[in-house]
């Protein structure tokens, strides 16, 4: 083989590579934005629909903890105390959405 | 009596037909059995292959030697088989499925351009083995060591090259356990303290739907365009689909625990095994372990380039450095994104991107390896 032929067919193969992950990238790109747009859908009409002004009733709908908006950092920056509680989460087996962290504080 | 006795002991021992090149070949192997167990490099299969090496160089063991007649073959012989069919190369990937989150990579699907651009080390190992006078089916074997990717790289050799598969083998193996010091000077020289510094943003959750339909997806696209990458492709998504389907939980543990760990000590020993004196005491071999390091290196330049190119295009959006991890080696490319990154900014945790070029890189070089198997086979 010369030079030049194993040239075109690295070049062949190199953009063969490139072609087969670009039609995969689009693929995921859109069965991501469809499976999005489904999921968004069945969670609309699951919605239970706003109680009427005039019911007495009143539609209780489950607390979602989101512990990293109530967490209280004291000498502890974000990315410590991210990497702290995933770390929590992963030793104990609980999913994060789960753990209520009050604060973080840096103990010397 | 005794001393006749002795001498014809001697005679019929390995010691006699021991020659200089088992003697290189010896330290060779304890040389990486060092690397393997002190070192640590790589040693879930540099341990093996050291091994098989070893038990191959002493001479009149026969446990390479094929069946003669009536005369059964030697038990690595035997056990070789499952390489030379492509086998174990197969099961390994299932076992890599089982073990890889896709994740990161349905989240950032951009992230699959990375790890197309880190097998421009392939290309040019390619080319400059060709140049170098490899036959081209050779110069695929050697340029696929750019893929960074064990399996991949016995895969295709085993198919197009089978004499030069201890010498690819061990060099695939060597370099990926040496990616954290390959990498780093490459990384630090193709981009500026500004782009090291640049901190992503948290990638979106993926939800199991999505999860579950990747390895399907990517299947059935893979297969069907190339079909000689059936075999990697289709064990590596089979893995990953035990993994994420979540209804078969002992079957994914069973291929990310037990099968990958007994796939490994076969695979590992008998490619040792096939490193006989004769085969690999050869100029090639020093070729190949140069041209393997510049696979290594190129495929590197080739993500970081591509990386900067994505950095520029989204305005500063993506770190280059996750560019290499586009290699395909599992998770120690990512690792050493995540190090260089956090190097330049503390506050820089590029892991998970990095993850995406990272499992990319599996696939690309598995695509890179079926399109050469289609030139080539």
């Amino acid at each position: 083989m010369t030079f030049y032929e194993s040239l075109m067919v690295g070049l062949f193969c190199f953009t063969g590579v490139f072609l087969v992950l670009v039609v995969l990238n689009l693929l995921i790109r859109l069965f991501s934005a469809v499976l999005g747009s489904a999921a968004k859908k069945t969670s609309s009409a699951a919605k239970p629909e706003p109680p009427a002004a005039t019911s007495q009733q009143t539609v209780k709908t489950p607390e979602t903890k989101d512990s990293s908006n109530q967490v209280e950092l004291i000498d502890v920056d974000d990315a410590t105390a991210a990497v702290i509680m995933a770390i929590v989460s992963h030793e104990t087996g609980i999913p994060l959405s789960n753990l209520e962290f009050k604060y973080i504080k840096l103990v010397q | 009596m005794y001393i006749e006795a002795i001498r014809k002991i001697w005679e019929m021992s390995g010691f006699a037909a021991l020659t200089w090149q088992h003697g290189v070949m010896i330290l060779i192997a304890c040389v990486l059995m060092y690397f393997a167990i002190v070192k640590k490099f790589e040693p879930l299969l540099l341990l093996p292959i050291s091994f098989g090496m070893l038990l191959a160089n002493l001479p009149l063991a026969g446990l390479m030697g094929a069946p003669m007649g009536e005369e059964a073959g030697g038990l690595l012989y035997y056990l070789y088989q499952g390489v030379k069919l492509g086998i174990y190369p197969s099961l390994i990937f299932m076992g890599i499925g089982a073990m890889t989150d896709f994740g990161p990579l349905i989240a950032n699907p951009s992230s699959l351009l990375l790890g197309a651009g880190a097998q421009f080390g392939i290309i040019v190992a390619f080319i400059i083995a060709v140049a170098l006078g490899f036959d081209p089916k050779a110069a695929a074997s050697i340029g696929i060591i750019g893929g960074a990717d064990g399996p991949t790289a016995i895969y295709l050799t085993s198919k197009l090259s089978p004499d030069l598969l201890p010498a690819i083998a061990i060099a695939a193996y060597s370099y990926m356990a040496l990616i954290p010091m390959i990498q780093p000077p490459i990384m630090r020289l193709l981009t500026t303290e500004k782009e090291r510094k640049i901190e992503m943003k948290q990638l979106r959750e993926v939800s199991k739907l999505e999860k579950v339909c990747f390895p399907i997806i990517v299947t059935i696209l893979c297969v069907l365009l190339l079909p000689s990458v059936a075999p990697l492709i289709g064990m590596l998504m089979l893995g990953n689909l035990f993994r994420e389907s979540g209804v078969v939980e002992r079957l994914s543990d069973t291929a990310q625990n037990a099968l990958i760990n007994i796939v490994t000590i076969f695979l590992g020993v008998t490619v040792g095994a096939t490193s006989s004196a004769e085969r690999f005491l050869r100029l090639e071999t020093i070729k190949i372990i140069a041209l393997g390091l510049a696979a290594f290196a190129f495929s590197t330049v080739g993500g970081i380039l591509l990386g900067k190119l994505m950095c520029v295009l989204t305005k500063g959006k993506v770190n280059p450095l996750i560019g290499s991890a586009g290699v395909s080696a599992v998770p120690i490319a990512a690792r050493v994104s995540q190090i260089e990154g956090q190097k330049a900014n503390p506050r820089n945790f590029l892991l998970m991107h990095a993850m995406g070029p990272n499992v990319a890189g599996v696939i690309g070089s598995a695509v890179a390896a079926g399109i050469l198997l289609a030139l080539f086979g």
